[in-house]
């Protein structure tokens, strides 16, 4: 390039080389605050870029700091964070290459100032600019990738000052690009061949041809399907450009989108009134203009109430469209912060890699945990819940599940164990399954703890199935691990995983084979802003119940119900599907769902691969649902999901349709005709008194665990589980207040209601047994009169 | 509500200061409303639940609704009557009584549905009759048990929310 030539194309090349340095400096401070790759990438490519055209316009100086530039990016590719002196040598270089352009401007091109020490502040000495073109891997044809790096790699050289041999490099490159037609888009590589061929005439020519090679590598990348690092991620295109919103300003929006909905429920029915008003209104102001016309008085007081009926009718009116336009903005809203509720499910499953390290690490295991679906969007409520179950069951799988490397080498496995999380999307429901390579679940000793921790009588354990049997996993307190680890800890089970499924309103299930390993299987919904359900009626009670949970509705004809080995089935084609009527699962009154119907409503529910069919009184269709939580009060009422606000603005209940599963298998399982008697400790020392109480209850269905003092009583609510405690205040060893308290501060225990019953009837004796946390203090004589039941009807409803 | 921008002048100064004063003399009179303690005993809505009289500090009542908008819900357990749509969203409507685990007949027909908050927690209270506002003197207030703040000399019990929040099985501290 001769000096008029330069001279020429400077201005040029001037902006088009301080937009890079910009770029440059620009990027090294934000590479400070954290390495990202997008932004590394577009970084280098500036470097990159300045490299190139200085080469080309031979300025050696600034050709050399670009480059040092681009091999100090290069090495901060695999740094974890970018180091602050290479941040400085940038900005320094930075400053330099501007330098240079600002004396270029003025006239004088000349050399850069301490070139020396900005490249070995850079990492590299001056004159080490050969590019090693990266090898393409022997064999058939690389990936157009690889294919299309080399190309790249080729220009890069070509455009260097130094290349040792530029006839070769073209030829080369020009081959690889004519090569790459065996991937398709023959025409675009031929011509990037063709620049590169360009290249060797020199002069004025070149730089033309340089830029259309590189325009053509980047089209070719698109083409070929790789992401242009340069364009691809972090800004999708300029007009969509993605912002960081806490997760509190977005709980603030979705509580206003809530209290909107709810605003516009009460603006509707107000509106009706007002036009029902107005109707009455007319009507009453026809009878007043007849009987003012009759008389020939007060006509003109009925003129004027006629405009404002009519005044009155048009605000009814208007407030009534106001309040249908209302509710379609409020939908849309709706819909959109359903989306920005939504994020990858990568924010719970990365940290389950330090999870597993840990895990692996404290118990002396190899274990190599694999993520997949990390792209996968999820509700971040869901996520959020979610987080506590998956760390409790990569921790079990490494615990329980991955075997110590001598014993998986011994059972011919690789000492490192695997453990996969994987998260699925399907339809409007995700499945996450945790699975490990370990040694599968012990069917023995399951039976055998279920048998210990009485769950299951020692002569049913043997007839128990295999799915029955590692269902007992997820009972409450069960713990195959003999010895308790740090990593498991101690008390917590499988069955917190399954509360957290059921809370999402989500299954899970587990899969295991001997030798071969264990499979957990979540079931849950993508969002838990269910955005339409089934609406239901149960005696006078509305109910919806999510659609996606619902896999039919369907009218049961008599013959189609029946027994199956004892248990209550509906025929569903040639399938045999678990019945029950839901008033019944939900503890209604039996007036609430026992009609005998000739043809009898149902809807089949199906989640985590089961399905139940459930009897209703109607099934009215199918709504468009704004789930509102009931808040931390009926945290504990686990079948009721929320309430909905309905199109017209009255409310209904929202099943947990999970929860309606889970209860309806309990009933299942005991078979209807021996549903289980709800157990209530009766402790009292005097026999009398106990013989009398306990027969009371039985009478009424409950099945009684007797027990002559505090102590007894604690051990039998260790025994087996209890629903209720009957217990006297004055006892020998521990008397009912401190029984009363005890069952309060045990977490297993504390919900347990208490009755005290006593002779003692003072205000005093009430208040201090009141204020041990009895539910309930009845006097002695109040028994007989039938208090005592009624007190345990109230505190335990629903057996028959 | 609008308040007009009729004012002129260079508008956006003027309107903001309107609307800095709007906010000052709304928050002095919402301050005013929620400190009832004055130097003469609690300011208190009062009704009637089962054929006695309860209360709450009226700092803590949202609104009182008419007990025909009350929804039942499925299956729901005694203490929990049903849900309502409160000014500040759906919230669920207890039976006091059974919620405090206190004796007593039940409800015989709910008029109103009293709505509270405790903590960020809403919810309704079904109550028979309504008695207003009162403003119960300090003097002979005596500490109640068991969700009751405490108890006047006329029997008008304080209700203490935070139990009736936490439900009549868990133990709060009372004082």
């Amino acid at each position: 390039v001769d000096d008029a030539q330069l001279r020429q194309i400077w201005s040029l090349f001037s902006a088009e080389s301080r937009d890079y340095a910009q770029t440059i400096a620009a990027g090294a401070l934000e590479l400070e605050r954290g390495v990202d790759k997008s932004l590394l990438e577009r970084v280098r490519r500036a470097a990159h870029s300045l490299k190139g055209a200085a080469a080309t316009l031979g300025i050696e100086d600034l050709a050399q700091i670009a480059h040092s530039m681009e091999e100090c990016l290069a090495h901060a590719e695999t740094a974890p964070t970018f180091p602050a002196d290479s941040v400085q040598a940038l900005l320094a270089a930075a400053r330099s290459v501007e330098e240079v352009l600002d004396r270029g401007d003025a006239g004088e091109l000349g050399a850069a100032e301490r070139l020396p020490g900005l490249l070995a502040a850079l990492g590299s000495a001056p004159n080490e600019l050969a590019d090693a073109a990266p090898e393409l891997p022997a064999g058939k044809a690389p990936p157009a990738s690889a294919v299309l790096e080399a190309l790249a790699a080729h220009l890069g050289r070509l455009t260097s000052p130094f290349v040792a041999d530029r006839e070769g490099e073209i030829a080369a490159a020009a081959r690889r690009a004519r090569e790459l037609a065996t991937h398709g888009h023959a025409e675009l590589c031929e011509r990037l061949a063709r620049s590169f061929e360009a290249m060797e005439a020199g002069g004025t020519e070149a730089p033309r041809a340089v830029a259309a090679a590189a325009g053509f590598i980047v089209e070719l990348r698109q083409a070929l399907g790789g992401p242009d690092p340069a364009v691809a991620p972090r800004h999708p295109s300029p007009g969509e450009r993605a912002v960081r919103v806490s997760t509190a300003a977005l709980d603030s929006v979705a509580r206003h989108v809530e209290l909107l909905a709810v605003a516009q429920a009460r603006v509707e029915p107000r509106a009706r009134s007002l036009l029902a008003i107005h109707a009455a209104c007319e009507e009453a102001l026809r009878t007043a203009a007849d009987e003012a016309e009759a008389s020939g008085t007060a006509l003109a007081g009925v003129e004027r109430l006629r405009e404002l009926v009519q005044e009155v009718g048009s605000l009814g009116r208007e407030a009534l469209h106001e309040a249908a336009r209302q509710r379609v903005e409020a939908a849309a809203l709706r819909e959109d912060l359903r989306g920005l509720r939504m994020i990858p499910a990568a924010a719970v499953l990365e940290p389950l890699r330090r999870t597993a390290r840990e895990a692996a690490g404290l118990l002396g295991k190899e274990v190599a945990l694999l993520l997949s679906g990390t792209e996968v969007r999820i509700d971040r409520h869901v996520v959020e819940e979610l987080r506590p179950a998956l760390v409790h069951l990569v921790r079990n799988a490494v615990d329980h599940g991955i075997e110590p490397p001598a014993a998986r080498r011994a059972a011919g496995k690789p000492a490192e164990g695997t453990v996969r999380v994987e998260v699925e999307p399907r339809g409007s429901r995700v499945a996450v399954v945790v699975a490990d390579d370990g040694a599968g679940v012990d069917r023995g000793r399951i039976r055998e703890k279920a048998v210990r921790c009485g769950l299951v009588a020692e002569t049913e354990v043997a007839t128990l199935d295999d799915a029955a049997c590692l269902g007992l996993l997820f009972h409450p307190g069960f713990s195959t691990a003999s010895e308790v680890t740090s990593v498991s800890g101690r008390g917590v089970g499988l069955d917190v995983v399954r509360d957290v499924a059921t809370r999402l309103q989500g299954t899970v299930s587990i899969e295991s084979t001997p030798g071969e390993g264990t499979r957990f299987l979540l079931d849950l919904p993508l969002t838990l802003a269910t955005t339409s359900g089934i609406l239901l009626r149960l005696g006078g009670t509305l109910a919806a119940v999510p659609s996606e949970a619902v896999e039919r509705v369907l009218r049961l004809r008599r013959a189609e119900l029946g027994t199956v080995a004892g248990r209550a089935c509906a025929r569903i084609g040639d399938a045999q599907v678990a019945y029950a009527p839901l008033g019944q699962v939900l503890g209604m009154p039996q007036a609430s769902w026992s009609a005998p119907a000739e043809v009898q409503p149902a809807i089949v529910l199906a989640l985590g691969g089961e399905r139940m069919t459930f009897g209703v009184d109607e099934v009215l269709g199918k709504q468009d649902l704004v789930v509102s939580s009931l808040g931390r009060i009926c945290a504990r009422v686990a079948h009721l999901a929320g309430a909905a606000l309905l199109e017209e603005g009255s409310l209904v209940g929202v099943l947990n349709a999970a929860e309606i599963m889970v209860r309806a298998r309990r009933g299942f399982a005991a078979g209807p005709s021996e549903a289980p008697r709800p157990r209530i400790v009766v402790a009292d020392d005097s026999p009398t008194t106990r013989a009398a109480m306990t027969t009371i209850l039985e009478i009424a269905g409950y099945a009684i665990a007797p027990a002559a003092d505090g102590e007894e009583a604690l051990r039998r609510l260790a025994d087996s589980p209890c629903r209720l405690v009957v217990s006297d205040v004055q006892m020998p060893r521990l008397d009912g207040l401190e029984l009363t308290r005890r069952i309060r501060s045990d977490p297993q225990l504390q919900s347990i209601p208490v009755i005290l019953v006593t002779s003692l009837d003072s205000p005093e004796d009430r208040a201090a047994g009141l204020e041990a946390g009895a539910d309930a203090y009845l006097v002695k004589r109040e028994v007989e009169r039938g208090m005592l039941l009624e007190m345990v009807r109230r505190l335990l409803p629903e057996p028959q | 509500m609008g308040h007009g921008s009729g004012e002129g002048g260079d508008g956006a100064g003027t309107e903001a200061r309107r609307a800095q004063e709007i906010l000052a003399r709304r928050a002095r009179a919402v301050a005013a409303s929620r400190a009832p303690e004055t130097p003469e005993g609690t300011e208190v809505l009062a009704f009637e639940v089962a054929g006695e009289r309860y209360a709450l500090e009226l700092a803590e009542v949202i609104e009182v609704l008419d007990a025909r908008s009350l929804a039942p819900l499925p299956g729901a357990p005694p203490w929990l009557l049903g849900a309502v749509v409160a000014r500040t969203g759906v919230v669920p409507v207890l039976d006091l009584r059974q919620r405090l685990g206190l004796q007593g007949g039940g409800l015989t027909d709910v008029a109103h549905v009293v709505v509270a908050e405790h903590e960020g927690e809403g919810f309704g209270i079904a109550v028979e009759r309504l008695q207003g506002r009162l403003l119960v003197p300090r003097a002979g207030l005596v500490a109640g048990v068991r969700g009751i703040r405490w108890v006047a000399p006329d029997r008008l019990a304080l209700l203490e929310l935070a139990r009736v929040v936490a439900g009549g099985d868990t133990e709060t501290d009372r004082g």
